[in-house]
């Protein structure tokens, strides 16, 4: 058996104590067995391999992502039973039961005691039917009993029916796991990938592609590099995966699926810089192509160290009216500046009354408080920085009566409530409770819900600096 | 361009074994040696551990009275998991099944698969289902005593009936010595408490009334866990109760549980296999050596686990990848890949994630416990563990001489790569973040993880979590190891073991 399995790299033990657990006959298969490794440590393909090189094994397959909650879990079991005995002895003629009468655990024995009680008849030697629910902690609505429902349903199920149900788990989460430990199941453990490992894996899998893909073929036509073997250009993918390993193996630790996704990103500009002169040299390749290397690029929004052009205007995160620009940043100082320090903040009038001014924050407080959750403020204190920070053109010349009509500061109207209100409703400002808000009342407080980064791009867009706020940090 | 390549991938891995016929008689003790493990033999040859023989004993009494002498009874077995408590009623069950067949039908209901609900269900089907079985009609028509069909209160007052009547008793078996003799009905509970729960408990008052006021010998076996069952039960229903309660029995020495592993691996039937002499003399000689391997690591389970299904699981490898004869003495005694099992077990454990993690990744873990050392309460947020990893970055950096400066590296971007340590950038860093999520190294701050019900997970999922409405990097964390675990753990090899300490 073994020899058919090569291609599975590093998984000899497993293979092996698999193979010692599953058999065809069921007298010494345990009826549950958990396959536990975290995501790509190569679970569900080595199990897959395993049954593909011992075809006399029954098994059939469930997705628990796919199925969301347990009762379509319970159905799915009763359906894929079903089927894969069907088409197993197509020629046993059953009284078939509809998978969606499973609404509950115990009608899922029920049925299943029914369809192995019509096949008990026909067949001669026992069998183990292998249900492999690849993922089971990935079930959304996953509770503690399900797991228990499952390990025990063997017990219910009629001892002397000739065909044996035996449940396989892959399973991501340890702790999962062990919660189940007294129950002593056997588990077979699949240990993340080293580095190593991660590497010969990908030029197993990943070179072969490379060097078939289109962009390499056309750039060598392209560039007129004729004497070439394919032996060199294996060199060229094998050389490649590496260097994408080393730069960013920290950045994905040992997920194959990442530096998968990273080799089929960069490539394609890798091969671009391939050249009649490089190709043969891996250094000078490697220095040609050295951007490839440096960023992980893993962004759908523009690199904004490579596109220093870019300005403001462009890189804008929200398209928001100049009111809920304001708003936010107002939002955002409410949150994170004390209310004991406002007056020394944004006073600004002279004062015709005596009095002595706020003096202000003493020292400089230890954590910056910008990376902390944002602190709640009641909807008059954002009004007031609001217009504390809101810029009112004087249209009016200086000296006219039509000054003294004129506001000189922004006043709460409509518009500033509505966008006040679309900003909540963008889930930008955020109120203490979350369901069914009483806006007008006094005891609702509010937040902001933005990052720093967001605000201080948004600062520059109106270009307000938020920072100096912040004691210029 | 012609696709000429040579394969030199896998070619590592050929296997140079010599295909040798595997003999068959020693196939054939293997298999009977795994069923002997598995405890799959025919209920005849099945061994009962000997620690069990006690109550072994008592469960027959209990059962013969109830299915030879037509007595009821109630009796709730405890003890952990996997200890042999559904095993010895099964194996008890099938040995009285062959001697009275048709004495008495068996109903089986499990506390996590059946509800008080459905058990009501649950009882009716089997009970039709085995009554069937009984009179010898397969035939799927439906029959006089239609007891599974109809609505619920139809369906429990149908069972209540027929179990109180003793109408089922006198079907065709007068040609035994004339008198009608009634059927035992067997109830057998797994996880009686979920049944005694803390609100009716309706079906257990019914069940345990039967026993003491049906005309029918009803005879129910619970088996639990709860060492302080009896409190689970309301006062109605514990007055019903028989008052047994059978505890397991465990394992008490060295001795006794050594014992237990050897009549685990030991053959009975040894005349069939022309192994099994010489090799339960084999078990019997490397149990008693006490310098092997196989001795220590009984006695580390026996210290740790004290559990032989836990032994089981690991054996079974160890006898199923032996070739011949030989080779399965030889790794009884290395005990090789009993070895291998219990370190692979532990191969996705805390530990061996943290080791398993990149440089990048250790040093964000390690930051964060450093962030959460420094909080009060703590808990951290991805900010603050940046803001910690770049500041020992910047100052680990500062102490690395390095030729080129990192400032000047816009232009000719080939400087970039000089001795210092690079800084990642923060969006980076992110991904990072999420794979020590998933890695479950961090937690949120008061998380629930795994729900208890479906009923649990049901208003879970409709309510709003707050953590999941602010800003990614504001949400807060709390690290599963700390920074002192850390210090251990990480190498002191390890650039980033200085980090590992305030």
């Amino acid at each position: 058996m073994s020899s058919s399995l090569n291609d599975v790299l590093f998984r000899d033990y497993q293979i092996n104590t698999l193979t010692a657990f599953l058999h065809r006959d069921p007298s010494i298969t345990p009826p549950n067995l958990i396959i536990q490794g975290h995501s790509s440590t190569g679970k569900t393909f080595t199990l897959k391999r395993v049954f593909d090189a011992s075809p006399e094994l029954v098994n059939a397959w469930l997705e628990p992502i796919e199925l969301v909650t347990w009762k379509p879990l319970m159905q799915a079991v009763f359906r894929t039973v079903q089927n894969g005995l069907r088409s197993l002895y197509p020629e046993v003629s059953i009284q078939e039961s509809d998978p969606l009468d499973v609404e509950e655990t115990y009608l899922l024995v029920k049925l299943l005691t029914n369809l192995f009680s019509q096949y008990d008849n026909v067949l001669q030697e026992e069998l183990s039917f292998f249900l492999v629910f690849d993922g089971l902690d990935q079930l959304n609505d996953l509770d503690a009993v399900l797991f228990r429902k499952l390990i025990k349903l063997h017990e219910l199920l009629p001892p002397s029916s000739r065909i044996k149900l035996k449940f396989i788990y892959t399973i991501q989460d340890m702790t999962f796991v062990e919660r189940y430990s007294s129950h002593c199941l056997p588990v077979v453990v699949f240990p993340r990938y080293t580095a190593k490992e991660v590497t010969e894996i990908l030029i197993a899998t990943r070179a072969d592609d490379l060097i078939m893909s289109d962009a390499l073929r056309e750039k060598v036509l392209k560039e007129g590099i004729t004497e070439c073997t394919d032996e060199q250009f294996l060199g060229v993918a094998i050389n490649f995966i590496k260097l994408i390993v080393q730069s960013f193996h920290s950045y994905t630790g040992n997920n194959i699926a990442a530096l998968n996704d990273l080799i089929d990103f960069k490539w394609d500009s890798f091969v671009d810089k391939v050249m009649k002169e490089n190709i043969f040299e891996p250094l000078a390749l490697y220095r040609a192509a050295n951007k490839v290397f440096s960023t992980t690029g893993d962004t759908l929004s523009p690199e904004d160290s490579e596109t220093t052009e870019i300005t403001n205007e462009v890189a804008q995160s929200y398209e928001l009216s100049a009111i809920s620009k304001y708003l936010l940043i107002a939002a955002y100082i409410c949150s994170y500046l004390e209310p004991r320090y406002d007056s020394n903040v944004f006073s600004k009038k002279s004062h015709i009354k005596t009095g002595r001014a706020s003096y202000g924050r003493r020292k400089k407080i230890e954590t910056n408080p910008r990376f902390l959750q944002p602190s709640i403020f009641p909807l008059e204190r954002l009004l007031a920085v609001f217009q504390a920070i809101f810029p009112v053109e004087r249209k009016a010349q200086s000296g006219s009566l039509a000054l003294l009509k004129e506001e000189p500061l922004m006043r709460a109207n409509v518009e500033v409530f509505q966008n006040l209100a679309e900003l909540h409703s963008l889930k930008l400002i955020s109120t203490t409770v979350a369901r069914n808000i009483d806006f007008l009342n006094y005891k609702v407080k509010w937040k902001v819900n933005v990052p720093w980064e967001i605000i201080n791009e948004i600062g520059r867009s109106v270009d307000f600096d938020v920072g100096l706020y912040f004691g210029g940090q | 361009l012609e696709n000429v390549r040579i394969m030199k991938k896998t070619s590592f891995a050929v296997s140079s074994k010599s295909v040798k016929p595997l003999d068959p008689d020693f196939k054939r003790f293997k298999h009977h040696l795994l069923r002997t493990v598995y405890q799959g033999l025919p209920p005849q040859e099945v061994k009962v551990p000997s620690y069990l023989q006690e109550v072994q004993a008592e469960l027959n009494r209990i059962l013969s009275q109830a299915i030879v002498q037509k007595e009821s009874h109630s009796t709730i077995i405890v003890g952990p998991r996997e200890s042999y408590k559904t095993f010895l009623l099964d194996h008890e069950m099938a040995v009285l099944a062959n001697e009275y067949a048709g004495q008495f039908i068996t109903i089986r209901l499990n506390g996590f698969i059946h509800s008080e609900q459905s058990a009501i269900n649950g009882i009716a089907t089997q009970f039709e289902q085995q009554l069937r079985k009984l009179r010898g009609t397969t035939d799927d028509a439906t029959s006089e005593s239609d007891i599974s069909g109809g609505s619920l209160t139809e369906v429990f007052e149908k069972i209540l009936r027929v179990l109180d009547s003793t109408s089922i008793g006198n079907q065709n078996r007068s040609q035994k010595n004339g008198a009608a003799m009634k059927i035992t009905v067997v109830f057998i509970f797994d996880e009686i408490d979920t049944f005694a729960g803390p609100v009716r408990q309706s079906l257990l008052y019914n069940l345990f009334d039967m026993v003491e006021h049906a005309k029918a010998p009803v005879c129910i076996f619970g088996c639990t866990t709860k060492l302080n069952i009896l409190e689970y039960l309301e006062k109605r229903v514990k007055s019903r109760f028989s008052q047994r309660i059978i505890y397991m029995p465990q394992v008490e020495s060295l001795e006794q549980f050594l014992e237990l592993t050897g009549e685990l691996l030991t053959i009975s039937r040894s005349a069939e296999f022309k192994y099994a002499d010489l090799w339960n003399q084999k078990v019997k000689e490397t149990l008693a050596d006490e310098k092997g391997n196989f001795y220590k690591l009984v006695k580390i389970n026996y210290e740790t686990f004290r559990s032989i299904p836990h032994f089981k699981n690991s054996i079974i490898p160890l006898i199923y990848s032996a070739e011949d004869f030989e080779s399965l003495c030889k790794s009884l005694e290395t005990c090789d890949i009993v070895k291998k099992y219990e370190n692979n077990q532990l191969a996705s454990s805390l530990t061996a994630t943290i080791t398993s993690l990149s440089d990048l990744e250790l040093a964000i873990l390690i930051c964060a416990a450093r962030a959460a050392l420094k909080a009060k309460d703590q808990v951290m947020n991805f900010n603050l563990t940046y803001a910690e990893y770049e500041s020992m970055t910047k100052s680990l950096n500062a102490r690395i001489p390095t030729v080129a400066k990192p400032g000047t590296s816009r232009d000719g971007s080939s400087v970039l790569l000089d001795s210092a340590i690079k800084l990642w950038k923060k969006k980076d860093v992110k991904n990072v973040w999420e794979t020590l999520i998933t890695l479950n190294l961090l937690t949120e701050k008061s998380a629930i993880g795994l729900r208890e019900s479906a009923m649990a997970v049901f208003y879970a999922s409709n309510y709003q979590l707050q953590g999941t409405t602010i800003p990614f990097d504001l949400r807060q964390y709390q690290t599963h190891v700390t920074l002192s675990e850390l210090r251990r753990i990480v190498p002191s090899s390890s650039l980033y073991y200085p980090w590992t300490q305030l």
